[in-house]
């Protein structure tokens, strides 16, 4: 007989048995590591691309140089300023933006264990928008530069916990109540936005209306030093939380009953998603559909475990926003598209395969 | 070491689910749960599983109050089965008992023990053949033994099982029952919900019959299940019939 502690598996083979998946999970890391060189790839190419052209000779030349290192290619002092002050800083407030949404997607939907959540479906986002829009009209913004960042965090906590509340009964997410509450926050931010659109004045109602679209265009380094490290920080406990993530999807009651403190784990998803998509509203406005659409397209390419699917889908919001904002700006040159209206003209759709899939193979939404 | 249940009632919403229950499950033995519906019998099992927080009295486990284990450990001693067990999310079922290993997998990730556990666990419930297979493309029955293997992944000396056997055809209810046999034999204690009252006076130890909340009856199967008392709390008469060459009566709705 077993000892005490190791009953219930029965006689454990002589010989140790792999995981028969090991190449599987290598296979993983590898298409997330081409990504990345995509990723990096698309970057560059951003870089390039503007008012004017800036050859790759040149961007590294100028990088190189910002670096102190000596500088093999030739490059103008122009394109350096235009490179360093403009395109440098929007490309990486695009690729922030795009990683944290995509996080903020997957992790939102393990916690749910819904594949249609997203903090725009289920209104974080807007909650966010309202939060950032009335520290604005309320004068916070120019207090502080954390002013608005913290505002659109505590609209996207609250949504966030409006939403949970409704939609969690006796430690089970509904699917339905879940989106229908969604719609219901969504209304809400909307009618919030206008009237706060209404109290502001002439600068102030523009920045709400960049905030309805969703753009990188007035990024700066100043907009990269809050965002980026409050991203960052949302992000930490996540990461540690990942393994315990994959048990959430089987619901709270099943992955407590397997060991994992749901309790802990939902405040700090929750929290960090609040935090992730509050700094990136404040940074860079809604940019809906990002973080419902990369986390599914990751999963159809590497699995739904969340140890890959996370890192992943932070690769994969990089691309698309960068994409994104790349498309904005060049295809109707010299006028620019809101960064929003590319996204939600490519997620809209995708939003609407989903549910036709979905309806296909189940009869019904799950 | 024993998973017990000191005189626990269960409110909610004014509505008494439980009613002073004691109940304890005993290493080396299969113990069934009978009720008609709504009489409390998954209550009492997520109370013993401490999910739910009795109202008055207290679940013991390892001599201590089980809220005060840390869920990790507790799911190092008891594990629970669930009635249907889904997710929308494309795991397949080889990754779902490997969940069974969260509360043993430590900072530095999986071992190979792990693995050869989750494997032997897919054969003591014959599912290793759709070990490949998406979790929630499988049928209800076979969902529900990948969700048993996931139980037995735990390594666990208690075993907690809501009605096992629902969705199973005759030859995996007998194979299920007869695991839970084994695992009793190896030094499990094991309860089970069931509705079949056959395959309870055949599988089961002992057996508790709940009504409305109430432990009507703990008791040895065959001083249990009196015909008497299972008409009374199921409210339609039963035969008890002798089987030649059994040892264990069979029912028969009368």
């Amino acid at each position: 007989m077993p000892s005490t502690d190791q009953v219930g598996a029965g006689p454990v083979t002589d010989r140790p048995v792999p995981n028969p998946y090991t190449r599987e999970a290598s296979r993983r890391w590898l298409i997330l590591l081409l990504l990345s060189a995509l990723l990096v790839g698309l970057a560059t190419l951003s870089l390039t691309q503007g008012a004017f052209d800036i050859s790759v000779e040149a961007i590294i030349g100028i990088l190189a140089d910002r670096l102190g290192l000596d500088a093999t290619f030739a490059f103008t002092s122009r394109e350096a300023s235009v490179l360093l002050t403009i395109r440098l800083p929007r490309l990486l407030l695009a690729a922030a933006v795009g990683a944290s949404l995509g996080a903020c997607g997957g992790i939102t939907q393990a916690v749910f264990r819904n594949p249609l959540a997203s903090p725009s479906v289920i209104g974080i986002s807007g909650g966010a928008a309202v939060g950032a829009a009335s520290s604005l009209v309320l004068g916070f913004a120019a207090m502080s530069r954390l002013g608005m960042p913290l505002s659109a965090f505590v609209g996207a906590l609250a949504a966030t916990t409006v939403v949970y509340g409704f939609a969690r009964r006796r430690g089970r997410t509904e699917v339905t109540t879940l989106l229908l509450a969604g719609i219901a926050i969504n209304a809400i931010a909307g009618a919030l936005l206008n009237l706060l659109q209404a109290l502001s004045n002439e600068a102030q109602l523009q920045s709400i209306v960049f905030w309805l679209m969703g753009s990188v265009s007035g990024a700066t380094w100043g907009t990269l030093t809050f965002a980026v490290p409050l991203m960052a920080v949302s992000m930490i406990p996540l990461m540690i939380n990942v393994r315990s993530l994959n048990l959430m999807i089987l619901g709270e009651a099943e992955a407590r009953n397997l060991g994992v403190e749901t309790e802990c784990v939902r405040i700090v998803c929750i929290f960090g998603v609040a935090l992730a998509t509050g700094a990136s509203v404040a940074a860079a406005g809604v940019v809906p559909f990002v973080g419902l659409v990369v986390p599914h397209i990751m999963r159809a390419i590497i699995g739904p475990d969340n140890r890959t699917l996370i890192p992943g889908s932070m690769i994969g919001g990089a691309i698309l926003v960068t994409v994104a904002d790349l498309l904005g700006r060049t295809i109707v040159a010299p006028t620019q598209l809101p960064l929003g209206f590319v996204t939600a003209l490519i997620g809209g759709p995708f939003f609407l395969y989903l549910v036709w899939r979905m309806q296909r193979q189940q009869g019904s939404l799950p | 070491m024993s998973l017990v249940a000191h005189n626990i009632s269960l409110t909610i919403d004014g509505r008494a689910l439980l009613r002073q229950v004691s109940l304890d499950v005993r290493r080396g033995e299969v113990l069934g749960l009978l009720g008609p519906n709504g009489s409390g019998k998954t209550t009492l099992l997520r109370a013993l599983s401490g999910e739910l927080v009795p109202t008055s009295g207290e679940v013991r486990l390892l001599a201590q109050d089980i809220r005060d284990i840390r869920l990790k450990e507790q799911a190092r001693h008891r594990a629970v089965m669930p009635q249907n067990s889904n997710t929308s999310f494309g795991f397949r079922s080889w990754d779902i008992v490997l969940m069974g290993r969260h509360a043993h997998i430590g900072r530095n990730g999986e071992t190979m023990r792990d693995y050869e556990v989750v494997h032997q666990c897919l054969h003591r419930t014959d599912t290793a053949k759709f070990a490949d297979r998406i979790y929630p493309t499988l049928s209800g029955g076979e969902r529900s033994r990948v969700t048993l293997a996931r139980a037995l992944a735990q390594e666990t000396t208690f075993l907690l099982l809501d009605e096992p056997t629902a969705s199973l055809d005759p030859l995996h209810q007998r194979q299920v029952l007869e695991l839970a046999r084994n695992l009793a034999a190896e030094g499990c204690g094991v309860l089970t919900i069931l509705h079949d009252l056959n395959l309870a006076s055949a599988f089961c130890d002992r057996v508790g019959i709940l009504n409305r909340g109430e432990l009507v009856v703990l008791n040895e199967t065959d001083k249990a299940m009196a015909p008497e008392t299972l008409e009374k709390v199921f409210g339609t008469p039963f035969l008890k019939v002798h089987v030649e060459g059994r040892a264990r009566p069979a029912f028969v709705m009368g």
